[in-house]
């Protein structure tokens, strides 16, 4: 017996897959922000696969929707110019290893929650769901971070004031770099 | 296996002696190839009772020559379009041109899926019926955007960035406004809601009388505003922008985003009737008439239940009940000019949110749900 399932998921996967990369990979910001909805929409069929269909719509319409709408205009709204849009900035390249290192440390511990033989992902052996288990438990227990959360939340406002700093302290007086309406713009 | 024709084909028929059995994948095919006809079809004579209506109500006769009395003009104008040489802008994203126009014709199409016109047939009877026609509605906005920024043309992009932020100013009072339903019916599935009015009454008349109305209104008004029908044609302003975000497309692409946006204005009118209109059901006030503590006061006779229980009465009643509504739209189209930008953002954000939540809160508050 076929398991048409598990193709359809391994399909889908290759498809997010490779939108993603198209996302990292696309000449201009706005193309990159139609791969970015495009990878969206697979990561939203993943939950229909786990049988939630809610979570499945809402992803639909906030993230490929609106989220994706707000992304829009930010990438046509903000002056940036094609040439020094670097993709592969030498000094990002030790923040993404450790990002990357901590997010496989992070669903490491998550998929080791998940009891090998009922395949649920949203309940743990205790009978909490995964994500009760995974702050309450691992956290507190393994490394003493009971304020896991709050520390999180904290972390966020700083990094949204710090960005709005960083906005803010633009100078907008230099209106010599205008922002490229068009992707080719022409001269007749 | 359920089938959308499954309450039409009981799936065994005795003809002259023989007993004949449909298999299931026949009666899902056959199904599938009636209402996605039915839709289409549909799609077709719409455009037609729109310009004829306009033509009435402007002192005109409309479509004339092509068939009789002008029946044929839209098939002809499609014929045409559909014929044309299929060309782009030369320095357009290819991409973005392309995917655009997938998206706005696939999410028209797939939303039809939830939508009964009839107990019971329908493509889907999906537990998140209505959530999931908004959802695949808010991919419309940015493929909008998209589109006219691949155009390469100013027109085009200005009508790319009023049509996202118009729909996601709308998109929001549009759902807000149908929370009461869902709340006092608890649950999403269209048929289910259609089906509880067919008992209580439609939702139109409901929350003291005053709350339903309002919700409808905000409803409606935001729908018209997320089809871009004329008072709030702003992102495809002819006389400003051309063609807004479809100024450069032509040919077949043409005719399929005039097409999405007939099928738009056909969902939005169908989800308003399921929603506040009774759905497939012609008498508005439900079994029997209620008295506020839920007792019985008086009961219709049991033949008008059962004219109302009949599939093709229901049917009928989508169907005569979505032309109405396409009628309202056109004389919205006729009657009222063409607002400002700025006038309808404020207007969505500030006045139709507020009314939103304020019908959704009264229909709540009135059938008790809140305790």
């Amino acid at each position: 017996m076929v398991d048409y399932l598990l193709i359809l998921f391994v399909l889908n996967a290759i498809y997010t897959v490779l939108m993603g990369i198209g996302v990292l990979y696309s000449r201009t910001v706005i193309r990159s922000a139609l791969f970015l909805i495009l990878t969206l929409i697979g990561v939203a069929n993943v939950f229909l696969f786990a049988n939630s269909e809610f979570l499945w719509v809402i992803q639909l319409s906030v993230y490929s929707g609106g989220i994706a709408v707000l992304l829009l205009f930010a990438g046509r709204l903000t002056s940036y110019t094609e040439d020094n849009f670097e993709f592969f900035n030498s000094n990002l390249v030790m923040p993404v290893i450790v990002a990357g290192v901590l997010l496989l440390v992070l669903l490491g511990t998550l998929v080791a929650q998940i009891p090998a033989s009922t395949g649920n992902i949203f309940t743990t052996n205790n009978g909490n769901t995964l994500l009760e288990q995974f702050f309450h438990n691992i956290w507190q227990e393994n490394f003493g971070l009971a304020f896991i959360l709050p520390f999180l939340s904290a972390l966020f406002l700083a990094a949204l004031l710090g960005s709005v700093k960083l906005a803010m302290s633009d100078d907008s007086d230099d209106y010599e770099e205008k922002p490229k309406l068009y992707p080719e713009e022409t001269t007749t | 296996m359920a089938s959308p024709v499954n309450p039409f084909l009981s799936g065994t028929f005795n003809i002259l002696g023989i007993q004949i059995t449909i298999p299931d994948v026949v009666a899902i095919a056959l199904g599938t190839f009636l209402l996605a006809n039915y839709i289409m079809i549909n799609q077709l004579i719409m455009p037609y009772v729109e310009r004829k209506v306009m033509a009435r109500q402007q002192g005109r006769r409309g479509p004339v020559y092509v068939g009789w009395r002008g029946i044929l003009q839209i098939p002809a104008d499609l014929l045409k379009l559909v014929l044309k040489e299929d060309t782009m802008p030369k320095t357009a994203d290819s991409l973005g041109f392309f995917m655009a126009i997938f998206f706005i014709g696939v999410s028209s199409i797939m939303a039809f899926v939830p939508l009964p016109f009839a107990n019971g047939v329908l493509g889907a009877d999906l537990t998140i019926g209505v959530l999931y026609v908004f959802a695949i509605f808010s991919i419309v906005p940015p493929a909008m955007f998209i589109g006219g920024w691949a155009s390469n043309s100013k027109y085009a992009l200005i009508g790319g960035f009023r049509a996202a932020g118009q729909l996601l100013a709308y998109e929001i009072p549009m759902f807000i406004s149908v929370l009461g339903v869902i709340a006092i019916v608890n649950s999403f599935s269209l048929n289910d809601i259609a089906l509880y009015q067919m008992h209580a009454g439609w939702f139109l008349f409901s929350g003291f009388g005053i709350g339903g109305l309002i919700a409808a209104f905000v409803f409606y008004i935001a729908g018209l505003a997320e089809t871009e029908r004329v008072p709030f044609d702003i992102p495809e302003a002819e006389a400003e922008l051309v063609m807004g975000p479809r100024t450069e497309f032509s040919g077949w692409r043409y005719a399929l985003i005039m097409m999405t946006e007939y099928v738009h204005l056909t969902v939005n009118s169908l989800l308003f009737i399921f929603l506040f209109f009774g759905g497939f059901d012609f008498w508005p006030f439900g079994n029997a008439i209620y008295n506020f503590n839920g007792g019985v006061i008086f009961t219709w006779p049991t033949w008008l239940y059962e004219l109302r229980s009949n599939l093709w009465i229901q049917f009928i009643t989508v169907t005569v009940k979505a032309y109405f509504f396409i009628y309202v739209a056109t004389t919205f189209r006729t009657a009222f000019p063409r607002m400002r930008i700025d006038q309808l953002l404020s207007f969505g954000w500030k006045q139709l949110l507020l009314a939103s939540i304020f019908g959704s809160f009264i229909m709540i508050w009135s059938t008790g749900v809140l305790g």
